[in-house]
């Protein structure tokens, strides 16, 4: 409202002062002009006047008959403004006089005659004019005649006022309907500043208007505005997104501290068990299971962490090759068997009998298929009904896993593919986990130009998940890596084991041996290096931080020498980037595991690559390509 | 108002004047003069006096664009050549001035009681001391003179009727 009023205000004055001064300015030659005019006319005419007697009372003076004359003059009475007349001979003596009825006390006639012309004396004009009679001047006519100019003027300036007054009042009237053109806008315009100001609304438009100046402030405004407010926008997203992947990153936190640390209270009390010297060798079978799906629990859970880390980074590489689907199928299920049968649940398991070939990574689809599997274990109430079901629909792969559990309220089913989120994070039961299961699954399906969805017809109603892979064009050659086989028997081999932690490499050793391998164990490169010169194994599993030579070195080293340059050689380590894995391979390495590492699977890869290098050495690039299965 | 004063030009002298001037109130017929250019001519029938005065007054004066000149007469002379005629005192009671004058475009002009009914057309009278004159409307009808009503309106009486 303030500015709204000074602003119209500050206009009106201004047009008001500008119209004013105009108005006085002509009125003021109007005044002058009409002072001029009348003291013009009235001059003429009184000498016209003065004329007149003059001519009329010719005879009179002539004849010497002022009675004649005083007739003439007492005529004047008709003009009332003419307040004295006389008549003076040639010799200036006074003829005739003549005094108006309002004036009659006034000495007004002059005893003598004045000169010829007109002049004012105070309020009166007086005019002098000759009498002539056939070109002899035989006296003079004198009018004195009240000038009413005072009066005059007053009237005069009365009208003056009421015509500036009433032109004042019109430019007014009209510069109030003319000044919306010019304040509106620019009245608008303060308003929604002050609405942007005041209310952060972006929202706010002035509308157009048609005066040039004010219209390019307008649209100068309305453009500052829009741009303002998509920013403010974006900005607010921006925070928002921050805000909520912050509160995310807090949540994951407090979920991963939590989840790692809920393994350790069962191993500590397993460790507490396995320390008591009255416990039978059930009690430490019940143990060594115990700790053992712990440890599985908290490597799947770290590895799945990195998996993430990759994806989201971009960093995730398949290693996609031309492959038989149904036995990536197979082997999850003989995964998630054990945990299937503790819990009572009924695998129904119905694949097509041929090969169905797909471009895909092996491990990666493993991953994902025993996770859903695991999940509907989870999720489902023990002695409950699982199914996994693939068939080949027009070159598709569909493959479905249901069960009849928990199930996922409709709302909900979109939610459960993203980062974080769990179903159910009150219900503990063991089913408990970072919530990244499903979107890893979900970015690995889309990695491989796939889908997966989800299915539940509501809570208690069981759900369904399927993936969709494009199926490959038939191969004509079978894929370079078949199968691995079965478990079972083994050819015992002779395993050279190089690691700096001496617990690792004792238990490892201690497995293997007791699978019925020969083992060595050496703790640092040099050694390591002088004991596989000293005997060449079939296969080395080495450390890739050591003392004295490290990893990478010793591979390098013993691919350099003629004897051990077909050696099996597989890193071991704690590194688990897919630089890491890269820079072992360019080392020589055959295959890179990371810890920790399951002793059945890795005993099926190692006989895998001892299985081809025996009859080609050489075909190291092959083997890299090999999935390593088990690391699901 | 204006009451004369005693040292004031006389009376011959004051009909001078006005023989003089009643020449810008009167309109002659062309017939009356020879040419353009020709004079008005005053004639006096007695009273030399007013003859001079008038004579001194005239000297290089025109009225109506003309020269104005003074002719004395006898009572008896024939009268020819004038255009205002001044028949002086009792000389304007002989019976043959209406005869010789009558319908002749002459401003004739006496200045005796009753003058108007002997036929003039201005007749002198005295008011109050003061010089005045009569004027007769039949008389200067017959005439065929022209005299302006400015004139007549000064005139004390004008008569209106024969």
């Amino acid at each position: 409202m303030r500015v709204k009023g000074s602003l119209q205000r500050q206009l009106t004055w201004v047009v008001m002062t500008t119209t004013l001064a105009a108005l006085l300015l002509s009125a003021f030659v109007l005044m002058v002009y009409e002072v001029r005019a009348y003291r013009q006319a009235w001059i003429l005419d009184l000498s016209t006047q003065a004329d007149l007697i003059a001519t009329a009372t010719a005879p009179a003076l002539a004849f010497d008959d002022p009675k004649a004359a005083n007739e003439n003059l007492a005529l004047l009475r008709v003009r009332p403004q003419i307040r004295a007349a006389a008549i003076y001979t040639a010799n200036g003596r006074l003829f005739a006089g003549y005094v108006s009825a309002l004036s009659a006390n006034d000495p007004l006639v002059p005893a003598t005659a004045l000169a010829i012309g007109h002049r004012f004396n105070g309020a009166d004009l007086e005019v002098s004019q000759p009498i002539l009679q056939d070109g002899d001047l035989i006296g003079s006519a004198y009018i004195r005649a009240a000038y009413g100019l005072t009066d005059r003027l007053k009237d005069y300036l009365l009208i003056l006022a009421i015509v500036t007054l009433a032109s004042l009042a019109a430019a007014w009237l009209i510069f109030r309907r003319l000044q919306k053109g010019v304040t509106r806008p620019i009245l608008a315009v303060a308003q929604a500043a002050r609405d942007v100001v005041e209310r952060r609304n972006y929202a706010v438009r002035v509308p157009k208007t048609t005066t040039h100046e004010v219209s390019v402030l307008v649209e100068s405004f309305n453009d500052m505005v829009r741009d303002l407010s998509s920013e403010m926008i974006e900005r607010r997203k921006a925070e928002e997104a921050l805000r909520t992947a912050d509160r995310h990153k807090d949540e994951f936190l407090a979920t991963l501290a939590h989840e790692l640390r809920n393994p350790l209270a069962p191993m500590t009390n397993g460790l507490a068990i396995l320390k008591l010297p009255q416990a039978g060798e059930a009690a430490h079978r019940r143990v060594r299971d115990i700790m053992e799906r712990q440890l599985k629990q908290m490597a799947r859970l770290i590895d799945d962490l990195l998996d993430v880390s990759r994806i989201s980074t971009g960093k995730m590489d398949l290693r996609r090759e031309h492959m038989d689907l149904m036995p990536v199928l197979r082997g999850a299920v003989e995964i998630v068997e054990p945990d299937m049968q503790a819990r009572g649940h009924t695998l129904a398991v119905s694949l097509p009998p041929m090969p169905v070939w797909i471009d895909g990574d092996a491990a990666r689809l493993a991953q994902v298929f025993v996770n859903l599997l695991n999940n509907a274990a989870k999720y489902t109430e023990n002695g409950g009904r699982i199914a996994l079901h693939a068939e080949l629909i027009d070159a598709q792969v569909w493959v479905r896993v249901s069960d009849d559990g928990l199930g996922i309220e409709p709302a909900k089913q979109a939610a459960v593919f993203e980062m974080f989120e769990q179903v159910d994070k009150s219900l503990e039961r063991g089913r408990a986990g970072l919530g990244i299961g499903l979107t890893l699954a979900r970015q690995l399906v889309d990695l491989h130009d796939g889908s997966l969805g989800v299915h539940s017809a509501g809570l208690g109603q069981g759900s369904e998940f399927t993936v969709c892979l494009p199926a490959a064009m038939q191969s004509d050659a079978p894929a370079v890596s078949g199968p691995p086989p079965p478990g079972g028997v083994q050819r015992p081999m002779h395993i050279l084991i190089a690691d700096d932690n001496v617990d690792f490499a004792a238990t490892l050793a201690e497995m293997l041996t007791e699978l019925g391998h020969r083992v060595r164990v050496s703790h640092d490169g040099q050694a390591a290096y002088d004991a596989v010169l000293a005997e060449l194994p079939d296969v080395g599993l080495f450390d890739i931080g050591m003392p004295r030579l490290n990893g990478y070195e010793l591979a390098q080293r013993l691919r350099q020498r003629e004897a051990s340059r077909s050696l099996v050689m597989v890193a071991l380590t704690g590194w688990g980037q897919d630089a890491d894995r890269r820079r072992a391979l360019d080392a020589g390495f055959d295959e890179h595991v990371v810890k920790p590492v399951q002793p059945l699977e890795l005993l099926q890869m190692l006989v895998r690559l001892s299985a081809h290098r025996r009859p080609k050495a050489g075909r190291r690039q092959e083997m890299r390509v090999t999935p390593s299965s088990g690391q699901a | 108002m204006t009451a004369k004063s005693a040292d004031a030009p006389g009376l011959d002298e004051l009909k001078a004047a006005y023989l003089y001037k009643f020449t810008s109130f009167v309109d002659w017929p062309n017939a009356a003069f020879e040419t353009g250019d020709s004079p008005i001519v005053i004639g006096i029938v007695g009273n030399a006096r007013v003859r001079d005065h008038l004579t001194s007054l005239l000297s290089g004066r025109l009225a109506q664009g003309r020269p104005v000149v003074v002719k004395q007469f006898g009572a008896g002379d024939a009268i020819a050549e004038v255009n205002v005629l001044f028949v002086a005192g009792s000389l304007s009671l002989r019976k043959d001035w209406e005869r010789r004058l009558d319908g002749r475009p002459v401003l004739w002009v006496t200045d005796v009681p009753g003058g108007l009914a002997r036929g003039s057309l201005i007749n002198f009278v005295q008011v109050n001391h003061r010089l005045r004159f009569e004027a007769s409307l039949p008389a200067i009808e017959r005439s065929g003179l022209g005299v302006s009503s400015r004139l007549l309106a000064l005139a004390e009486t004008v008569l209106t009727k024969p």
